[in-house]
């Protein structure tokens, strides 16, 4: 068995975010930066601004009129939401492009990380979080610890995925019963390698257990994501290789003051939303 | 012009000044009024337009300007649909879409014209104004609401005051821990009634317990009280409204006309009194006159007798009209002397024994042995004794066993003590009280099954106290009545 240390070593293994998505990335959360500085910096990868484009105009956003330029789909969508088309993109890229077993299905683990970033955001919607488009990216890696843990041990994938799916075990349960490394852990000092902000760091590691981070102020992001994860992994049971009945974090529910109205009111705009996002299924 | 944020500094002012204003906010007006000037210091505004959820402008910058926002309807309903903060390229300008949300629902968009594209931190800036502002705006509305609502309850409250303040009766309402919860006006001016409070929250207590409707009286100083409590259920709890009326004026009406039934009643029954021994004295006197030398003298001195007997009833049925006259016009004298009270009664009984025999009734006196010396008027006491003890043989049971009425008179050191005992018909329990009232008969009717003024006993009564003594009477329906004179001896 690895250890943790071990693990992490090897996930140099796994693609990391290239010069432009790191750039992106610096742009958007620049203050001082106008839209052209963004879409520049998209353009300098033309696959990625021609999927980008082609994001920002699908039926998720359902944008009233066509966008052609760049520079238009970051100030309609906002600077946040299109980095985010630019960190699904290369999101995307790199776990298709990884080495790494059969045991888990890519397809369902995209489209998990997907309903995620999507219920994470319409989550924040409906609580009111003014700063939604940081929910999406924030959904968008919570699971990425997985997509290591293939990389680097597909012994141990193979080994959860009998679990999970044979016992109707949640993916955590599996990890616990086998005594690997949380993914949780390996996901955070992935991102952290990656050199995103800390708020992704400490949704990827307490996208689980969300009361290791009240006293953060990313706690309503952790919180959120949580609470999308599990809605998602009770909505479409065994796309990211967790069956069973998820937990859900009392502390999460308070933190958020979600009421059970609430909460069916999320799920049922939940539905409206996934529908519309086939066009991030397939890029 | 709006400078260009660049420094942490300015925007913490922008904030500051923007929460300030925020503060000091009373209606939706003003927020947004806030919200224009914010923004025209955040960034370049060429206009600005607030729509509520109707999508209907509600305030619009520059106050003069006519704006065409039909033509962004379907950017506004996409914005408003993804709750999404956006910017699109119009023309010349950018335009902002930034829609107002609070709790997933939309409370309106406010639109924005910019000469230039915004910055990130702008768009953030302006981002969480809107935030802000559409907050405040819906809890300024709410507490607008919450305003109006209170002061037409307020009004509603007063007014239902002002109605129970005009009823003619006192009401107060009582809460289960027995406190007054509620009073009208007229309670607060007219109840302070000592007692009357009291009796009020004992009933209304009582209803409390029960949850029945009750009804009480309360009297004081001649003022008539009527309380009536029903049960309220308010809030899980039993309250009693309780309403107290002054039926004083009510009682007194019926008291005067039942004051003057009785005079009618009077009139009727003094005239036949009158017409009795009168028609009698009459008729002998007719046959006299008629047959007077067919009569020989024994019927002759028959005859005579009754016409005496008569007139000398006559007279007396006048004498006890005239003291009441006088009793009325308050001019009864007494006429004292120092006599003996043995004398009075032993003479006053033997006068009555004729009567007693002719009614089957047994007379019995009681003395003390010796004489008892009093400073009373003689014929007076004596008007009393034969009253008494007549009323006695007038009322015993006739045809029934042996009747009899005894007369005691009884030294009680200060005072002497005359009791007039019979076993006759007795008084109703309800009616004891009021024998000794004027004109008052307790069979009250027009039968006259027993002759009688009505008003031997009020004179009596006016005799006794004008000896400083009282009088009073024990009766039992069925069994015989007792009544009882206390003169205080006083001698000169």
């Amino acid at each position: 068995m690895l250890s943790i240390d071990k693990m992490i070593d090897r996930i140099e293994e796994l693609p990391s975010p290239d010069f432009v998505v790191q750039k992106i990335i610096s742009v958007a959360s620049d203050p001082h930066a106008s839209a052209q500085e963004l879409a520049d910096a998209i353009m300098m990868d033309a696959s990625l601004s021609s999927k980008v484009l082609k994001l920002a105009n699908s039926a998720y956003y359902g944008i009233p009129r066509r966008i052609s330029v760049l520079s238009e789909a970051i100030m309609i969508l906002g600077f946040k939401t299109v980095r985010n088309l630019a960190m699904s993109v290369f999101t995307y890229s790199s776990l298709f492009s990884s080495n790494g077993t059969e045991a888990i299905n890519r397809k369902s683990l995209w489209r998990h990380f997907v309903y995620v970033a999507v219920g994470s955001e319409t989550l924040g919607e409906i609580l009111g979080y003014p700063v939604k488009e940081e929910l999406f990216i924030n959904g968008l890696l919570h699971d990425i610890g997985k997509v290591a843990l293939d990389v680097i041990s597909p012994r141990m994938m193979r080994a959860i995925s009998s679990i999970t799916s044979a016992k109707n075990r949640t993916f955590l349960e599996a990890e616990k019963l086998l005594e690997i490394p949380p993914h949780t852990s390996i996901g955070a000092k992935l991102v952290e390698r990656w050199g995103l902000p800390d708020v992704i760091v400490q949704t990827v590691e307490g996208h689980h257990s969300p009361e290791m981070f009240l006293d953060s102020i990313n706690a309503e992001v952790v919180a959120i994501v949580h609470v999308a994860d599990v809605v998602a992994n009770m909505m479409f049971p065994g796309d990211s290789l967790s069956y069973g009945k998820p937990n859900l974090s009392h502390d999460a529910l308070n933190l958020l003051v979600l009421r059970p109205k609430t909460l069916i009111r999320f799920m049922d705009r939940f539905k409206v939303k996934v529908k519309k996002a086939d066009e991030f299924l397939e890029m | 012009m709006a400078e260009t944020i660049g420094s942490t500094e300015k925007i913490v002012n922008l904030f500051s000044s923007f929460i300030m204003e925020l503060n000091n906010v009373h209606s939706t007006e003003e927020v947004f009024s806030a919200l224009i000037r914010i923004m025209r210091k955040t960034v370049n505004v060429n206009w600005m337009a607030i729509l509520d959820a109707e999508r209907k402008p509600i305030k619009i910058y520059p106050n003069s300007s006519e704006l065409n926002i039909g033509r962004f309807s379907e950017l506004i309903e996409w914005a408003l649909d993804n709750k999404t903060h956006s910017f699109y390229p119009v023309g010349e300008e950018i335009v902002g879409f930034l829609p107002m949300i609070k709790g997933g629902d939309v409370l309106g968009i406010i639109l924005i014209g910019l000469s230039q594209e915004p910055r990130v931190e702008e768009i953030d800036a302006l981002r969480v104004f809107s935030f802000l502002s559409s907050t405040v705006s819906e809890n300024v509305r709410l507490l607008e609401e919450v305003v109006e609502k209170n002061r037409l309850v307020e009004e509603t409250m007063k007014y239902l005051h002002s109605i129970l303040d005009t009823f003619p009766e006192m009401v107060i309402v009582v809460s289960q821990e027995g406190e007054i919860v509620y009073m009208n006006r007229r309670f607060v001016e007219e109840g302070d009634v000592e007692g009357l409070k009291d009796e009020a929250l004992k009933i209304a207590r009582q209803v409390i317990e029960t949850k029945v409707r009750r009804v009480g009286e309360y009297e004081k100083e001649g003022q008539y009280y009527s309380i009536v409590a029903e049960p309220l259920q308010y809030q899980n709890t039993y309250q009693a409204v309780t309403t107290i009326m002054n039926v004083t004026s009510t009682k007194e009406l019926e008291r005067l006309k039942q004051l003057d039934r009785m005079k009618t009643e009077f009139v009727a029954n003094i005239s036949h009194e009158l017409r009795t021994p009168l028609a009698a004295i009459k008729a002998y006197s007719e046959t006299v006159l008629d047959s007077l030398k067919e009569l020989d003298e024994n019927t002759l001195k028959d005859f005579m007798e009754t016409i005496y007997r008569e007139s000398m009833h006559l007279e007396n049925l006048l004498d006890e009209l005239l003291d009441f006259s006088r009793m009325e016009r308050k001019a009864l004298k007494l006429e004292r002397r120092d006599v003996d009270l043995v004398e009075v009664v032993k003479d006053a009984v033997d006068s009555m024994r004729e009567y007693a025999k002719s009614n089957g009734v047994k007379l019995e006196v009681v003395l003390p042995e010796g004489s008892l010396k009093a400073n009373v008027d003689p014929s007076r006491m004596r008007q009393v004794l034969l009253n008494l003890i007549s009323n006695g043989i007038k009322y015993s049971k006739k045809d029934e066993g042996e009747s009899y009425v005894k007369v005691v008179l009884k030294d009680e050191g200060e005072k002497v003590q005359i009791i007039v005992e019979d076993n006759g018909i007795g008084i109703p329990e309800d009616k004891l009280d009021k024998i000794f009232e004027k004109f008052y008969r307790v069979d009250s009717s027009l039968t006259y099954e027993i002759s009688g003024t009505g008003l031997g006993l009020a004179i009596v009564k006016e005799i006794v106290e004008l000896h400083g003594g009282r009088i009073w009477v024990e009766s039992e329906e069925g069994k015989g009545s007792k009544f009882y004179v206390e003169i205080p001896l006083k001698v000169e």
